[in-house]
């Protein structure tokens, strides 16, 4: 939690910090299968991307892991075949007219089967509660946020414990990519260690749904996207994860923001999978298997 | 009062659960501290039935010109070799044949005194010592008489005045306790701005640092840059590496033992400094002269002030950063038998932008001692403190929607320890010491929409209790020995809730099982160790000795951190049901040996260093605000080795230090590293530093410092894995620590200029330093990174990476300050 919290303040001690991009020879790594396999009930195509880890400065797309089988079984009684679209290494369901994936409460199992080794992953697809709404604000400059129209949402948490949260918000139809502006949530709050059930997201959460200039010496020009402004639309889409996937969400965002956190960076480290290798134990693979159901809420900015 | 009455009945009484490491019952444990606390008045019988010709000579030794007490100083007769040094309060006591004798006191950098004296029956001297009038004679290392390097059973263990330190070209002109003994071997840091130090392969809550007794749990300002103690305030400054006295407990790796100036007692005065960060202003005087004084000393920063102009232009300028301290000390001598001492600190850093966003931290001390004589050999110190760190943080500006937590450790502690100075050849150090700490792990309180939601976490207690007896015994003219023995309990107590887990093989986190309520007071948990420490001396010839020492340790309290630089939210959490106390053990040898009549002095030591049930944690812990944290941490081995150099140039002119430290510091955690042995985050190969200073004449003096150490650990990704659109850094080796960064180097300069007196009579004096850190202007790494680029991805485009080399100090900085006393 600390990581969110510490870098704002950080930003304004290191006055002489400075950062350089520089060269660094990496080890090289055996390639292991790395599944995307984040579903949902939102109308439209389910895509599983098949991929293979490469070297970490390779600075292309990830190779396709094509040819494979896959498939998603619900103990629900529903199966899923997912195709491959050509050889991209995509394999897409495609759901009927008035039809969309998954039935809420429903355990998935996902299996894949490439060049003769079998691997599998299974997820849940937990109960969503509404977006209420969504708010807008004006906010004068302050703190190196530029005037604008800030947003939050209100929801409040499911009743029972372990109701996990991955808030995805879209400007003008455009995600909020960055791995700074990932939003997650454990019953409302950042984290499961407290005991809070069915309470209204806290203010942190439910104001993350803004951008998020960069920040630093470093920092290039965010005008592509500034703030809010009047007339914008903002898509909030509140997603039902496992706590699986909570946990693999929240150590990716770790992962990829090593470096905002400047002196009190948090160990290095491989983020967690659920892909299981069924043929050959000793296999590593990357990636994660999420099943999710999804609230939505739109909102257009108005003074 | 509720709580110390507890401290006490469970000290003696305490429905003590014993599942301990060595198994002992409660009676005997009683029966034990009964017999320790009974030993002055058992002792103190005995001094009638002396020996009739056996004569003791006692007293404080002072600074003349202010009344300060000095501590180390040398009580020595030359001409029947018998001799002693003046413990912490300044006290010393002697036993030899009655006669007369010429007694040396010296103390460095002061000018020895030599006093004729008939000793017929005990006798009290108090000594007042005036500081040597030849300024270019100033010390570097104090230590007490010129060779104790070499004729005391200590080692591992610097000591450093504060005159030392204040010459010690600083970051920003601002002088620092903590970055100053971080220029001793066996000590170093993970990086610049991280706060602490580490000690021989310790992390940095295996320290105890002790401000006037009072544990001090999170030294720094600023997060890490400096440090809380004020300069102004600081009278003595003792690392302990290892060789650690019995008297001391509960930390794995060092004691830093900071001791405050007692105040002026002779006169009103005061000294201070204005820099670019802070300023300062001390004050002393006496309040009854010559029997009671007090010293209070204040800084404040004022970044924020000086910043706002520049801040105003990035629209910063509600931003709040200030930190401050204020520390004062008093004390009152009833009579030559009894002292009494009241010191206290309270430290702020304060960080906010507007109402927006708030955070601050700081420390809490106060200690009330009282030094009691009960014969002239029978020195004792009582002790009670209280200590408390907390922090809080807030956001939201709205009474509809905020978040608000808070967090703290505080503790209660009463000590009391008894020197006997049983005879020339025998010093015997015993007493005992009981700690009653109380958790706040995290408050929090958040408000949306009007909604509030408490969520905070339940506090905490435990009581950590010890009890010791040392000897310093001088066998023969050659060979001497300290040994000792620490007997710590420690209590896990309700009120709360205790978890059990179940058992994982593979490291992840663990699942609840049980939660088991207990009331108020309840034992959950208990544990206790037997703690032996030992140090031999033997004197190969005047100038040089070996030595040889021990000590085990056990530390019931950790810091919960995973950050390569500890922050200042880390809490700390007590030994429970299912996180086991940590123990290190630590062997030690060293060669002492001085040249050209303590004009070097010089040392090597090595060190093993083994660590059992260090804290670790899982991978992706959450550490943060949770309640079921024990589910998420791990049990560590650790092993540290090293060989450590020093050589002191202490007379002339030109005087310094260089230190060498070749070192080794590692961990073995399950499920890490593919259980294998990895360096440390702070491991480093090697470190050197030099440090000099030269004296040119009375009115100009510079110093310089120089440091390169290996580059410390990280680890480093092979390849990349897309996941949702973010590249997600992957080690298919799945090592930890696996690459050194660049190594470190730095050097920094300053000079000191003394203006000449416009009236020679006025008690003004003043001085100007001038300081670059960081001279060559060298980008030291902090750390490198891996990311993607920070520009937003665009669909449909891959996403390049780069990595990124992190220096916390990325020029050379040059800074002026003024200095001043009156």
């Amino acid at each position: 939690m600390s990581k969110y919290i510490i870098p704002i303040f950080l930003s304004i001690v290191l006055f002489s910090a400075c950062t350089d991009v520089i060269d660094v020879d990496l080890d090289e790594g055996e390639s292991v299968l790395s599944v995307d396999a984040f579903l949902n009930n939102l109308p439209g195509p389910q895509v599983i991307k098949l991929r293979f880890t490469a070297p970490y400065f390779s600075n292309e797309f990830t190779p396709e892991a094509s040819g494979a089988t896959v498939t998603v079984d619900g103990n629900d009684g529903n199966t899923y075949n997912f195709v491959e679209v050509g050889q991209t290494g995509d394999y897409v369901w495609s759901p009927g007219p008035d039809s969309i994936f998954g039935t809420i409460g429903a355990d998935y199992t996902l299996t894949i089967v490439l060049d003769g080794q079998t691997y599998t992953a299974v997820s849940r697809m937990n109960p969503v509660p509404p977006i209420d709404s969504i708010s807008t604000e004006f906010r004068e400059d302050e703190f190196g946020q530029p005037d604008g129209y800030y947003a939050q949402f209100h929801s409040t948490d499911l009743p029972g414990r372990g109701n996990t949260y991955w808030i995805k918000a879209f400007k003008n139809g455009m995600f909020l990519n960055k791995p700074q502006e990932m939003n997650l949530a454990f019953d409302a709050t950042f984290t499961g260690g407290v005991n809070t059930d069915a309470v209204p997201f806290i203010q942190p959460i439910a104001e993350g749904i803004n951008r998020i200039p960069d920040t630093g010496d470093d920092a290039v020009d965010d005008s592509d996207l500034p703030p809010y402004e009047l007339g914008d639309s903002i898509r909030v889409e509140l997603h039902a994860i496992t706590e699986e996937t909570f946990y693999f969400l929240e150590e990716v965002r770790t992962q990829t923001t090593l470096g905002d956190a400047g002196i009190f960076a948090e160990p290095a480290t491989n983020v967690p999978t659920n892909i299981i290798p069924v043929d050959n134990e000793d296999e590593n693979t990357q990636g994660f298997f999420s099943v999710a159901a999804v609230a939505v809420a739109e909102t257009i900015v108005e003074e | 009062m509720q709580l110390f009455k507890y401290t006490f009945l469970s000290y003696f009484w305490g429905d003590f659960k014993i599942q301990s490491i060595t198994k002992m019952n409660t009676s005997r444990i009683v029966a034990l501290l009964l017999v320790v606390l009974a030993l002055p008045f058992i002792v103190q019988g005995q001094d009638d039935s002396q020996k009739s010709n056996q004569v003791t000579l006692s007293g404080y030794v002072k600074d003349a010109s202010n009344g300060e007490t000095l501590i180390g100083a040398s009580v020595f007769i030359r001409s029947i070799s018998a001799g002693t040094v003046s413990n912490a309060y300044g006290f010393y006591s002697l036993s030899v044949p009655a006669g007369s004798y010429e007694v040396e006191i010296s103390y460095i950098g002061f000018a020895t005194q030599t006093q004729q004296i008939s000793l017929t029956e005990n006798q009290t001297l108090n000594i007042e010592l005036g500081e040597m009038v030849n300024e270019l004679v100033e010390v570097v290392v104090t230590s007490e008489a010129e060779d104790r390097n070499v004729t005391t059973t200590e080692m591992s263990v610097n000591k450093l005045g504060m005159k030392t330190i204040e010459k010690l070209p600083a970051l920003l002109g601002e002088v620092d306790v903590i970055r100053s003994i971080q220029l001793l071997p066996g000590v170093n840091t993970v990086g610049e701005g991280a706060t602490g130090f580490n000690v021989r392969g310790g992390s940095i809550d295996q320290n105890l640092v002790l401000l006037d007794e009072a544990p001090v749990y999170n030294s720094s300002h600023l997060f890490g840059f400096f440090s809380v103690f004020n300069p102004d305030a600081v009278k003595d400054v003792k690392l302990y590496k290892g060789g650690i006295p019995a008297r001391y407990g509960g930390r794995l790796s060092s004691i830093l033992d900071v001791r405050m100036k007692e105040g002026n007692s002779k006169e009103f005065s005061g000294s201070g400094g204005i820099g670019l960060i802070f300023s300062r202003l001390a004050l002393e005087a006496p309040i009854v002269k010559d029997k009671s004084s007090f010293i209070v000393a204040a800084r404040r920063s004022y970044i924020d002030v000086l910043a706002r102009p520049f801040l105003n232009a990035n629209d910063l300028g509600d931003t709040k950063l200030n930190f401050y301290d204020v520390t004062l000390k008093a004390n009152y001598i009833f009579s030559d038998r009894d002292k009494l001492f009241l010191s206290g600190y309270f430290g702020r850093d304060n960080f906010g932008f507007g109402d927006a966003a708030g955070f601050n931290w700081g420390n809490q001390t106060a200690t009330l001692r009282w030094n009691h004589l009960f014969s002239d050999k029978l020195f004792s110190n009582t002790t009670f403190y209280y200590s408390n760190y907390d922090y809080q943080i807030n956001f939201g500006d709205t009474a509809e929607d905020q978040f608000d937590w808070d967090a703290d450790i505080q503790n209660y502690s009463l000590k009391m320890d008894f020197k006997y100075y049983l005879n020339p050849k025998n010093t015997i150090t015993f007493g005992g010491q009981t700690i009653l700490y109380e958790f706040e792990p995290g408050n929090a309180v958040g408000v949306s929409d009007g909604t509030v939601t408490d969520f905070g976490l339940p506090e905490k207690y435990s009581l950590e209790s010890g009890i010791f007896i040392e000897n310093e015994q001088k066998v023969t003219s050659k060979l001497s020995l300290h040994y000792g023995l620490r007997l710590s309990v420690f209590n896990y107590m309700g009120e709360g809730n205790a978890f059990t887990f179940e058992d994982n093989e593979d490291a992840s986190r663990r699942d609840l099982l049980e939660t088991i309520s207990f009331g108020q007071w309840e034992n959950i948990q208990s544990y206790t160790g037997w703690e032996p420490r030992a140090s031999v001396k033997y004197q190969l010839n005047p100038t040089s000795s070996v030595k040889l020492s021990y000590n085990r340790m056990y530390q019931y309290i950790h810091l919960v951190s995973n950050t390569t630089a500890a922050t200042p939210v880390d809490v700390w959490t007590p030994s429970t049901n299912n996180i086991q106390p940590a123990r290190a053990d630590q062997i030690a040898l060293g060669y002492f040996k001085n040249f050209k009549d303590n004009m070097f002095v010089t040392s090597i030591e090595t060190y093993y260093k083994d660590f059992n049930n260090l804290l670790e944690y899982i991978e992706g812990a959450d550490l943060f605000v949770n309640e079921l944290i024990e589910g998420d941490l791990l049990s560590a081995e650790g092993r540290a080795y090293g060989l450590e150099l020093q050589v002191e140039k202490k007379k002339g002119a030109l005087t310094g230090w260089a230190s060498y430290t070749l070192a080794r510091t590692e961990r073995k955690v399950p499920g890490i590293n593919q259980n294998d042995w990895f360096p440390s985050r702070f491991d480093q190969t090697h470190n050197f530093s030099l440090t000099l200073f030269y004296e040119l004449n009375k009115r100009w003096s510079f110093s310089s410092n120089f440091v390169f150490n290996t580059g410390t650990p990280a680890t480093f990704p092979t390849d990349r894995s897309d996941i949702q659109g973010y590249v997600v850094p992957y080690n298919a080796n799945e090592s930890r620590n696996n690459v050194r960064i660049p190594a470190y180097h730095r050097l920094d300069l300053s000079a000191t200029w003394k203006p000449k007196k416009k009236r020679p009579n006025r008690k003004w004096k003043g001085e100007w330093v001038f300081s670059i850190y960081n001279v060559y202007n060298r980008r030291n790494p902090f750390s490198i990174y891996f990311r993607q680029q920070t520009i937003r991805p665009q669909a449909g485009q891959p996403i390049n990476t780069e990595a990124i080399r992190f220096s916390v100090i990325g020029n050379f900085i040059p800074s002026v300050a003024y200095n001043f006393e009156f």
